[in-house]
C-alpha cells in the first residue's frame, strides 16, 4: 500500500474543484481526508489582540494542528493554551515563554507570528532559519533594514511567507485594483492613502510591571524604558520604540492596497516629501498624530500618505485622467459610478484571487507557490511607511533609490534605516 | 524737557527689554532643560530639542552636535537624558561625537544607546570605537558590541572575534559566530570552518556558515560558497539547513550542474526536500536554468511534475507552454493533466485552444478542468479561437458555448444567432443555451421565432429557457412582455402558445396578465391549462382577484383548491407583497375557501403578518369553532410580534384568548405573552427587544461587504418603506435578532434594517453595545454614530459606541449586511461605564 505522506495528499482528488481564478492555488480543502498524521503543525508566537484572532483561524483550518503557543505574558499564554486544549479536547498544547524553545522544535511546520512590531524581525528571522513557514502580522518590520533581512531569510531558506494584509483576500479591494490596473480611470496620477489619526496619551504613572509579564523580555531589542500600563498591550503601537503610530500600523493595509493598484508592489518611491506632521508633547506616546507625506514614484505618480480628515477618507483612492476609484473596508465608490459594473476580461490583468487569507497561506505551504502577500511585497509597503517616518522625523524632503534601498545624499536619513538592537538580541542570528 | 524724558524712558524700556530677553534666553535653553530630564517628567524638554533638529538643515547640525556632546560629557546630565541625546546624535552626529559616545559603551545602562549611534555610522572611527570596546566589556554588553560589529560587517574585527566565538560564554560565542557569518568574507569563513562548536551552538554555527556563503556568493566567490553549501547539504541533519543549502547550491553551481542537482532534489523521496527544491526553483533568478528544468518536466516523476507545474503556472518568463502541451499528449494521469491544463491557463496560446478542448473528448473526467482553463486563457486571439470551435464536433462546440458565455464574449452573439437560425437542430439548441447566458432583450425576438416555428421539443425548451434567463435580468420587462405577447398571438402550434404563456410569468405586467387571463377561456384545453398554471405561479398580487374568482366560481373542485392553495396562499406568503395586500388576500381566502385546510392555513399565515388588521381578522376567525384553536395560537404569535408597537391592541386580543380558550396551555401562553408585551421593548439587562425591521435589500453583482455603503430607501428621507414590527423571542438571549432564520430574509449578499425609538427621561450620555454578523452601520437621530463593515460572527458587545441621548424620543436606525452563513445583530443600552442606564424605555414607532 502506498505510504501516504502529508504532501502526497496534495495530489489526491485534485480533479475535483480547482479554484477557477488566477493564479490557481490548489486549495487545501479539497486535498484528501482529514488524518491527524497529515496535519500542518502550527506554533503561535504572540497571543495578544491580533495573535489570538489568528490563532482562531489556524484552529479552524482543517489541515492545521496547533501544537504550541508562546507569549511573554503568562495570562495570554495560559488563556491560549486553554483555548487550544479545549478545541482539541486534550491537554497536548505546549506553552513557552521563550520563542527560541518553540522554534527549536523540528515538528512544527509553520509559525503564526503576532508579536509587537519591535519583535517581528528577530522572531521571524529565527523562525525562517529554523525551517518554518511564517504567517506574520503587519507592518512587516520595525525598520527598513530589518525588513530586508527578513526578506533575505525567506529567500535563502526557501520559506513561504504570508503577511497579515488580509484586505487583499476580502471585499472589493482586488476588483478596485483591477479597475485601476486595467486603465479604467485612464492614466493614474495620484493615489491618496488615508490612515487613522493618532492620539496623544500614555500618561499612566510608572510602576512595577505586573507579575505575569516578563517585562524585560517584552522590551527585548528595544531601548529599555520603565513600565507603565500605557506602554504595553495594544498601546505599544503609539510609541516609536515598539511600533510606528497609526501610520505604520495601517500602512500594511491601505498602503499595500495602493501599491497593488499602482502595480508598484516590488519597488518604491524616489522622492519623499513631508508636508506636515504633528507630534504629541506629553505622555509616553510619541508617534505622529497628524501627518501628510507626498511620495513620488519614478513614473511621476504621487502617493499621498496622510491621516484621514476633511475630504480625505480612510482607504485608498486612485485618481486618473478619466475618473477615480476609492475603496475601504467600509465602501467602494468610483467615478464614473458605472465602473462598478465593469467586467475584467481574461486577457486583461487579473490579480491574484484569494477568499481566505490563512487558507491561501496553507495552500501555498503545501504547493510552495507564492502567497497573495509575500515577503517582498510586504517589505515594500512597510518601506513606504518607514521612509515617511524618516522624512517627518528629519523634517525635510528626501530622495530614495528603491533598487539599492538607500537615500541619495543624506547620511542622517540613511542612519535611520536601521536600529541597533538591545543586547543580547540581534538580527544576524 | 518732555522729549528728553521721553527719550530716557525709551532707553530705560529698551534696557529692560534687553535684560528680559537675556533672562528669557537663559530660562529657555532647551538643552539645559534636557540635562536633568528623567523618566516621569514631562517630555516637553525632549520635544523641544526634536523640533529644533527637525527645523535645522544638515549644515546646521554641527552646532547642535556640540551642545549634545557637551551634555554627554557633563556628569550632571542624567542617564535618562543621555538615552535621548544618543538618539538625536544618530541624526546630527559626526566623527566629533564618537569619543563621547564610545565612552558609554562600558556603561550597562547606556551601552545600547551608544551603539544606536555608532552602529549605523559609516565613519571608520565608529568601527574602531566598537572594536576597542571589545576587551572592556563582558557578558551581554560584549554580545551587544559584537552584534553591532557584525551588522557593520567589519572585516577588521575578524581576528578579534575568533576568540569570542570559541569562548566560554554561550551568548557571546553565539553572537560572535553570527557576526562572523554576517561579515562573511574569506577570512571570516575560514575562521568559522575551523570552529568545532559545542552541541548547543551547532545550529548557530551552521546558520553562520550559510550566511557567510551567501555573502561570498554575492561577492562573486561562487565556487567557495558552493563548497560550503554542498558540505551542509551532505552532512546536516537539520532540515532547515538542507533547504538553505539547496537554494545556495542552485545559485552557485554552473548552470548545467545546478540543473542536474535541482532535478535530483525535485525527485527526492523526502517531501521536504522536494518542497525546498521547488522553492529554489521558484526563486532562482536564472531564467535559462528554469527553462532547462521546465523542458525536462515530461521526464520527471509524477509528484515532481505537479510541484513544478504549480510554479510554472505563476511564472510569465518561463516557457510553461511546451512541456504542458507535451504532457497533454503523453500523460494518462488525470491529476497531472489537470495541473498541466492549469499551467496552460497562463501559458496557452490561441493555437492550443482546440487541442485543449479536445482533451475533454478523450477524458470526460477532465471536462471541468478544460472548461476552467479555456475560461482563463488570456493570450491574444483566444476568443476567436473559441468561436472557431463551433466548426468542430458537438461536444467541443458545447464546451465552446459554455466558455464563451462565461467569458462574456459578446462578439460571439452574432454567431450564436446565426446558429440558432440554422438548420442543424443540435447546433441551434446549443446556441440557444449559450444565449441563456449571453443573450439580451434583442435576441428574444429571434428566440421567439424559433419557438413559433420549431417542432423539436428540445430546441423549443432551450429557446424558452434562454428567454426565461434573459427576462430575469431584463431591465425593461414591459417591452419584453409585449414581445412575448405578440409572439403568442402569432403562434399557431399549441406547444408554442403554451410555452409563451409559461414565459409570461417571468415578465409579468398588465399586458401579460391580460393574455393569461383571456387564455383561461381558450377552447383548447392545453392552452387553458397552461394559462391556469401561469396564473397560479404569477409573481405578484395582481393575479389574486382572478385566483379568488376561480376558487369561488369554478366548477372544477380541484382547480378551485389549487387556485387557493398554490395561488392565493402562496401570494400571501410573499414578503415582497405589501402587508395590507397580503392581509386582504387571506381575508378573501377565508371567505371563499370551502375546505377547512385552506382556512386553517390562512389563519396560520395571518399570525405572521404583523398588522392590527391581521389581529382583527384572527379575532373574528376565533368565533368559528373549527378555527378557534388555530386562531388563538396565531393571535398569540402575532401579539408577540407587534406587541411592542401596538401594545393596547395586542393585550386586548390576548385577554380575549385568555378568557375564552378552553385549552390550559393556550391560556397560559396568552398570559405569558401579555407579560412580555408589557415589557416588550427592553430586557431587564438592557438589550433592545423591539424593533421595526425591513428588507432584505440586494443589488446584483454586489456581495455583503460591497452593499455596506449602498444607499437603500430606509436611509433616504421621505422614502416609502415597508416596516414590520419584530420582537426578539423570549428564548433568545442578548437581544439577538437572527435574520438568517426569518422567512423572507434568508439568503446571502443582502442588507436588512432595524429601527426603534429610545425614549429617555433626560438628555444623557449613553453607550450602545453592538454585536453583529456581518457589517453594521448605525444612525442615532439621523447622524451616523458607528460604522463597521465587518465580516465576523456576532458576539454581543463587540462594538461599543458612546452617544448622547436627547430628552424624549431618539430614533435608532441600524443597517446590517449579510455575506453568507449566519446573519444577526444585538443592541444593548448602557451607561458610559457599561452599567445599567436609568430612565430609558424602548418603543418602536412607525
Amino acid at each position: 500500500m502506498e505510504k501516504i505522506t502529508r504532501r502526497s495528499f496534495l495530489f489526491k482528488g485534485i480533479g475535483a474543484g480547482i479554484v477557477a481564478s488566477l493564479p490557481v492555488i490548489i486549495p487545501s480543502r479539497v486535498l484528501g481526508a482529514e488524518s491527524p498524521g497529515n496535519k500542518i503543525t502550527v506554533g503561535a508566537i504572540g497571543l495578544g489582540g491580533m495573535g489570538s484572532g489568528n490563532l482562531g483561524g489556524f484552529l479552524g483550518h482543517p489541515r492545521c494542528r496547533v501544537l504550541a503557543v508562546c507569549d511573554v505574558d503568562q495570562r495570554n499564554l495560559e488563556s491560549a493554551k486553554k483555548r487550544v486544549n479545549n478545541h482539541y479536547g486534550n491537554n497536548d498544547c505546549a506553552a513557552y515563554k521563550d520563542f527560541r524553545e518553540l522554534l527549536a522544535r523540528d515538528d512544527i511546520d509553520v509559525i503564526s507570528m503576532a508579536t509587537p512590531d519591535h519583535w517581528h524581525a528577530i522572531v521571524s528571522i529565527l523562525a525562517l532559519k529554523s525551517g518554518k513557514d511564517v504567517y506574520g502580522e503587519k507592518p512587516f518590520s520595525h525598520d527598513l533594514k530589518e525588513g530586508r533581512a527578513m526578506v533575505n531569510a525567506v529567500n535563502k531558506y526557501g520559506r513561504i511567507w504570508q503577511t497579515g494584509s488580509w484586505q487583499r483576500s476580502t471585499g472589493n479591494f482586488r476588483f478596485a485594483c483591477e479597475l485601476v490596473r486595467n486603465g479604467r480611470i485612464g492614466k493614474v496620477h495620484t493615489v491618496e492613502v488615508g490612515l487613522p489619526t493618532g492620539g496623544a496619551g500614555g500618561n499612566a504613572p510608572f510602576t512595577d510591571p505586573p507579575p505575569e509579564l516578563d517585562y524585560d523580555f517584552w522590551c527585548g531589542p528595544s531601548p529599555w524604558a520603565p513600565y507603565s500600563k500605557d506602554r504595553t498591550h495594544w498601546n505599544w503601537r503609539w510609541q516609536m520604540d515598539y511600533g510606528g503610530g497609526q501610520l505604520m500600523d495601517w500602512i500594511g493595509h491601505h498602503g499595500d492596497i495602493a501599491q497593488w493598484g499602482l502595480g508598484t508592489e516590488y519597488t518604491g518611491p524616489v522622492d519623499i516629501n513631508p508636508i506636515h506632521a504633528e507630534f504629541p508633547k506629553t505622555g509616553i506616546w510619541d508617534a505622529a498624530t497628524r501627518y501628510k507625506i507626498e511620495c513620488t514614484f519614478a513614473n511621476g505618480v504621487k502617493m499621498i500618505v496622510q491621516n484621514a480628515e476633511g475630504k480625505v477618507r480612510m482607504g485608498a483612492k486612485w485618481y486618473g485622467t478619466n475618473g477615480w476609484v476609492w475603496v475601504d473596508r467600509g465602501g467602494f465608490e468610483t467615478d464614473p459610478p458605472t465602473l462598478k459594473n465593469e467586467k475584467i476580461r481574461p486577457d486583461e490583468i487579473n490579480l491574484y484571487r484569494s477568499n481566505n487569507h490563512i487558507g491561501n497561506f496553507i495552500d501555498c505551504v503545501i504547493s510552495r507557490r507564492q502567497t497573495i502577500t509575500p515577503a517582498e511585497v510586504a517589505h515594500r509597503s512597510a518601506s513606504i511607511g518607514h521612509l515617511s517616518v524618516i522624512a517627518i522625523t528629519l523634517g525635510r524632503r528626501l530622495r530614495w533609490n528603491p533598487e539599492k534601498e538607500e537615500f541619495i545624499g543624506d547620511d542622517s536619513a540613511n542612519r535611520l534605516l536601521g536600529r541597533a538592537k538591545r543586547e543580547p538580541w540581534n538580527i544576524i542570528i | 524737557m518732555k522729549i528728553k524724558s521721553a527719550f530716557k524712558s525709551v532707553i530705560l524700556v529698551g534696557a529692560i527689554s534687553a535684560l528680559s530677553l537675556s533672562l528669557l534666553a537663559q530660562e529657555k535653553d532647551p538643552y539645559q532643560d534636557v540635562q536633568s530630564w528623567q523618566f516621569g517628567k514631562s517630555r516637553e524638554a525632549l520635544v523641544n530639542v526634536e523640533e529644533i533638529i527637525r527645523a535645522t538643515k544638515p549644515d546646521g547640525y554641527k552646532e547642535i552636535e556640540k551642545k549634545l556632546i557637551a551634555l554627554l560629557n557633563n556628569p550632571q546630565t542624567t542617564k535618562d537624558a543621555k538615552r535621548y541625546i544618543c538618539k538625536w546624535l544618530v541624526i546630527v552626529g559626526s566623527d566629533d561625537c564618537v569619543p563621547a559616545v564610545a565612552s558609554l559603551l562600558t556603561d550597562p545602562e547606556l551601552s545600547h544607546s551608544a551603539r544606536i549611534v555608532l552602529e549605523p555610522m559609516k565613519s571608520p572611527l565608529a568601527g574602531e570605537a566598537l572594536r576597542n570596546a571589545l576587551p572592556k566589556v563582558q557578558g551581554k554588553l560584549l554580545a551587544g558590541v559584537i552584534s553591532s560589529i557584525g551588522v557593520r560587517r567589519d572585516t577588521k574585527a575578524v581576528s578579534a572575534l575568533k576568540q569570542y566565538a570559541t569562548g566560554a560564554d554561550p551568548v557571546v560565542a553565539e553572537t560572535a559566530i553570527a557576526a562572523l557569518g554576517e561579515i562573511g568574507n574569506d577570512e571570516a569563513l575560514t575562521v568559522l570552518e575551523n570552529i568545532r562548536p559545542p552541541q548547543n551552538l551547532e545550529r548557530a554555527h551552521t546558520r553562520a556558515l550559510i550566511t557567510a556563503a551567501g555573502h561570498l556568493a554575492d561577492a562573486g566567490s561562487k565556487t567557495r560558497a558552493a563548497a560550503v553549501y554542498k558540505k551542509i547539504f551532505d552532512s546536516s541533519s537539520t532540515p532547515a539547513f538542507r533547504y538553505a543549502a539547496i537554494n545556495g547550491i542552485v545559485n552557485t553551481l554552473p548552470r548545467n550542474q545546478a540543473v542536474a542537482f535541482l532535478i535530483e532534489q525535485l525527485q527526492s523521496k523526502d517531501e521536504h526536500i522536494r518542497g525546498a527544491a521547488t522553492s529554489a526553483f521558484r526563486q532562482c533568478p536564472d531564467t535559462a536554468l528554469k527553462n532547462n528544468i521546465a523542458e525536462k518536466l515530461p521526464d520527471l516523476e509524477r509528484e515532481s511534475q505537479l510541484l513544478v507545474l504549480g510554479i510554472l503556472s505563476d511564472l510569465d518568463d518561463v516557457n510553461g507552454r511546451t512541456p504542458s502541451l507535451k504532457l497533454l499528449q503523453t500523460s494518462n494521469d488525470d491529476i497531472v493533466l489537470t495541473a498541466a491544463l492549469d499551467c496552460l491557463a497562463r501559458h496557452g496560446e490561441a493555437a492550443d485552444v482546440q487541442a485543449i478542448a479536445q482533451i475533454a473528448s478523450k477524458k470526460p473526467s477532465l471536462l471541468n478542468a478544460v472548461i476552467q482553463t479555456l475560461q482563463r486563457m488570456s493570450k491574444p486571439g483566444i476568443d476567436n479561437a473559441l468561436v472557431k470551435l463551433f466548426e468542430t464536433d458537438a461536444s467541443t462546440r458545447a464546451i465552446a458555448l459554455n466558455v464563451l458565455s462565461n467569458r462574456r464574449v459578446e462578439s460571439a452573439l452574432p454567431t450564436l444567432v446565426k446558429l440558432l437560425r440554422g438548420n442543424d437542430i443540435a447546433l441551434a439548441t446549443e446556441a440557444a443555451k449559450g444565449l441563456a447566458t449571453l443573450g439580451t432583450d434583442e435576441q428574444v425576438k429571434e428566440l421567439s421565432e424559433v419557438i413559433i416555428k420549431t417542432e423539436d421539443d428540445g430546441l423549443r425548451n432551450a429557446a424558452a429557457s434562454a428567454i426565461k434567463s434573459i427576462a430575469k435580468r431584463s431591465k425593461d420587462k414591459t417591452a419584453l412582455s409585449q414581445t412575448i405577447v405578440n409572439s403568442f398571438e402569432a403562434a399557431k402550434i399549441v406547444q408554442a402558445r403554451t410555452t409563451f404563456l409559461q414565459l409570461l410569468v417571468f415578465t409579468g405586467g398588465e399586458a401579460a396578465l391580460k393574455t393569461v387571463v383571456n387564455s383561461l377561456n381558450n377552447p383548447n384545453q392545453e392552452i387553458k391549462n397552461a394559462a391556469f398554471e401561469s396564473l397560479v405561479s404569477w409573481g405578484d398580487d395582481s393575479a389574486a382577484p382572478y385566483l379568488i374568482d376561480i376558487a369561488k366560481n369554478s366548477t372544477d373542485e380541484k382547480q378551485a383548491i389549487v387556485a387557493l392553495r398554490d395561488g392565493c396562499l402562496r401570494l400571501a406568503e410573499m414578503e415582497e407583497i405589501p402587508l395590507q395586500r397580503r392581509v386582504q388576500i387571506l381575508q378573501d381566502v377565508l371567505q371563499v375557501a370551502k375546505r377547512l385546510d385552506e382556512k386553517k392555513r390562512a389563519v396560520s399565515l395571518l399570525g405572521e403578518i404583523p398588522t392590527t388588521e391581521s389581529l382583527k381578522i384572527l379575532q373574528q376567525s376565533a368565533s368559528i369553532p373549527e378555527l378557534k384553536t388555530d386562531a388563538y395560537k396565531s393571535t398569540i404569535r402575532l401579539a408577540r410580534q407587534i406587541g411592542a408597537v401596538y401594545p393596547d391592541q395586542a393585550i386586548s386580543a390576548l385577554e380575549e384568548v385568555k378568557s375564552n380558550a378552553t385549552d390550559e396551555g393556550i391560556r397560559k401562553q396568552a398570559e405569558q405573552t401579555i407579560a412580555s408585551v408589557k415589557n416588550a421593548g427592553l430586557s431587564p439587562d438592557g438589550f433592545v427587544l423591539a424593533y421595526l425591521i425591513c428588507g432584505p435589500f440586494t443589488k446584483e453583482g454586489k456581495d455583503g461587504s460591497a452593499l455596506f455603503n449602498e444607499v437603500f430607501p430606509p436611509e433616504q428621507a421621505g422614502s416609502t418603506v415597508q416596516w414590520k414590527p419584530y420582537t426578539v423571542p423570549p428564548n433568545k438571549k442578548n437581544g439577538l435578532v437572527e435574520f438568517d432564520k426569518m422567512n423572507g430574509f434568508k439568503g446571502n449578499d443582502r442588507v436588512a434594517y432595524l429601527k426603534t425609538t429610545i425614549i429617555s427621561d433626560e438628555a444623557q450620555d449613553a453607550q450602545l453595545e453592538f454585536g453583529s454578523d456581518d457589517g453594521l452601520k448605525v444612525w442615532l437621530n439621523g447622524k451616523i454614530v458607528h460604522s463597521n463593515n465587518a465580516v465576523r460572527p456576532c458576539v454581543p458587545g463587540q462594538d461599543k459606541v458612546k452617544v448622547k441621548l436627547a430628552k424624549g424620543e431618539n430614533t435608532l436606525l441600524i443597517k446590517l449586511t449579510q455575506g453568507g452563513g449566519e446573519w444577526a445583530v444585538s443592541c444593548r443600552i448602557r451607561s458610559v461605564d457599561g452599567k445599567e442606564l436609568n430612565g430609558v424605555t424602548v418603543l418602536p414607532k412607525m
